[in-house]
């Protein structure tokens, strides 16, 4: 049940990324809700097959971004497993969790591409790319973090409450 | 005698009394004795029509309200129905005003053979500059064809799936296109940039360009038809020491919110990468 609700989100907001969320940048950055809702999804504790939406989501994004493929599967597991380490230590504050991994793997998500982009040959300023993308994106990723929360809190309550019936 | 005067008496008494009453009536004298005779009865006359009306009431209003309430909700439904046929036919609108744009520019330049594709969406990754359209290789799409719009030149396509294809926009930072300033005869080389700037380089020093100048591609490099307008220069950047100038450049296009775009089908990208030997 987990798996099948997992790869539903993964489809919605992959779909909403590539045609809502991408059009509407705050400066020069922009946020990655496929990154925030793999966040939010790991931060329940019973996400142990955290890895199937994260899977799904960096081969559909590969599919359709001009981003390097090995950089997003490398940034999505990267949150996710930050996420898993991470609740075994602030399990009781999953809020405060959730907006201290948004920074950093925003962050790192943007290193990545970075560094990813220039083994590619694209001209990428390194500096210039932390400051005028990276910073607004982290930005609007704590912004949308919060709704982003509620609605897939909500929908793991009803997944692992059927799991707990069953 | 007595009895028939005595009668007659009494009746022309009466209509004295009578006429008399009228009389004061008339003239206001009694309205004070009229009140006080009618204000109980026209009281009581209201409380009974109170009560009817009350009781008329709680028979029939329910009923008119539960009607008023039907008929104010499916009102309610019709209008925001019209509203939302409103909003289609606006969108629907301002679509074929944009599709009667690009016919027309594709009518000016009969030489190309053009696709028309719907933008469906952009791409994630925010330090490129790329769109996504509905149409792939199943409509004749292939890799490299340019992509334009009646005002100008909206880049290139970069990927083809059978029934999408990805653009790379002419202010991506992998951009690089050989232009033609309109108005001096020269040519330079336009760059893009992670922000979405592009730039104009290699332009010799002793080009006295102008702001304003409109850029044409050159068709040099074999990557774009020549002739296409690709933006207009905002300001130059001139130092005497260097051997080039530079100049910020403004698209004509704004690709936030470009909704359609013309791919030229019957030119193909020449690569000259194995000429040059890079």
């Amino acid at each position: 049940m987990d798996i099948v609700v997992s790869s539903v989100l993964v489809l919605i907001f992959t779909s909403l990324q590539l045609s809502v969320v991408s059009r509407l940048p705050i400066g020069n950055g922009m946020a990655d809700i496929v990154l925030l809702l793999l966040i939010v999804w790991c931060l329940h504790p019973q996400a142990k097959k955290f890895y199937i939406p994260t899977l799904l989501a960096g081969w559909i994004i590969t599919f359709i971004s001009s981003v390097p493929i090995p950089a997003v599967f490398i940034s999505y597991f990267l949150a996710a497993i930050l996420t898993r380490l991470l609740i075994n230590r602030l399990w009781e504050m999953p809020l405060f969790s959730m907006l201290i991994i948004t920074i950093a793997a925003t962050f790192a998500q943007h290193i990545i591409y970075i560094i990813a982009m220039q083994f590619q040959g694209s001209a990428i300023p390194f500096i210039e790319g932390l400051r005028e993308i990276t910073l607004p994106s982290v930005f609007i990723n704590i912004i949308f973090s919060f709704p982003i929360y509620l609605i897939v809190r909500d929908a793991q309550k009803f997944v692992y409450q059927e799991i707990e019936n069953e | 005698m007595r009895f028939k005067d005595s009668r007659t008496l009494r009746t022309i008494v009466t209509g004295l009394v009578i006429m008399g009453v009228i009389l004061l009536a008339f003239s206001g004298i009694l309205r004070p004795v009229l009140g006080a005779v009618m204000d109980p009865f026209v009281k009581v006359q209201g409380w009974i029509s109170n009560q009817f009306m009350a009781i008329y009431d709680f028979f029939t209003l329910p009923r008119d309200v539960t009607d008023l309430m039907a008929e104010n909700s499916e009102l309610k439904n019709e209008v925001s129905q019209l509203q939302s046929q409103i909003i289609e036919l606006q969108e629907q609108l301002s679509e074929a005003d944009i599709l009667y744009a690009l016919l027309d520019f594709a009518r000016a330049k009969p030489e190309n053979t053009y696709i028309a594709a719907s933008v469906i969406g952009r791409d994630s990754n925010p330090f490129m500059h790329y769109l996504i359209i509905d149409h792939g290789s199943d409509d004749g799409i292939r890799y490299g064809m340019p992509v334009v719009t009646q005002q100008g030149l909206v880049g290139k396509i970069d990927a083809v799936t059978a029934s999408a294809a990805r653009i790379q926009l002419i202010n991506d930072p992998d951009s690089s296109i050989n232009v033609r300033m309109q108005s001096l005869d020269e040519e330079a080389q336009l760059v893009g940039s992670i922000t979405g700037d592009m730039q104009l380089t290699m332009i010799p020093s002793d080009v006295e360009l102008q702001a304003g100048e409109i850029l044409l591609t050159s068709g040099l490099g074999g990557n774009y038809p020549s002739d296409i307008v690709v933006g207009q220069v905002v300001n130059v950047q001139k130092k005497e020491s260097d051997i080039f100038q530079t100049a910020n450049v403004d698209s004509t296009i704004d690709f936030s919110t470009l909704r359609a775009v013309l791919v030229i089908i019957n030119f193909s990208a020449i690569d000259i990468e194995l000429l040059t030997g890079e």
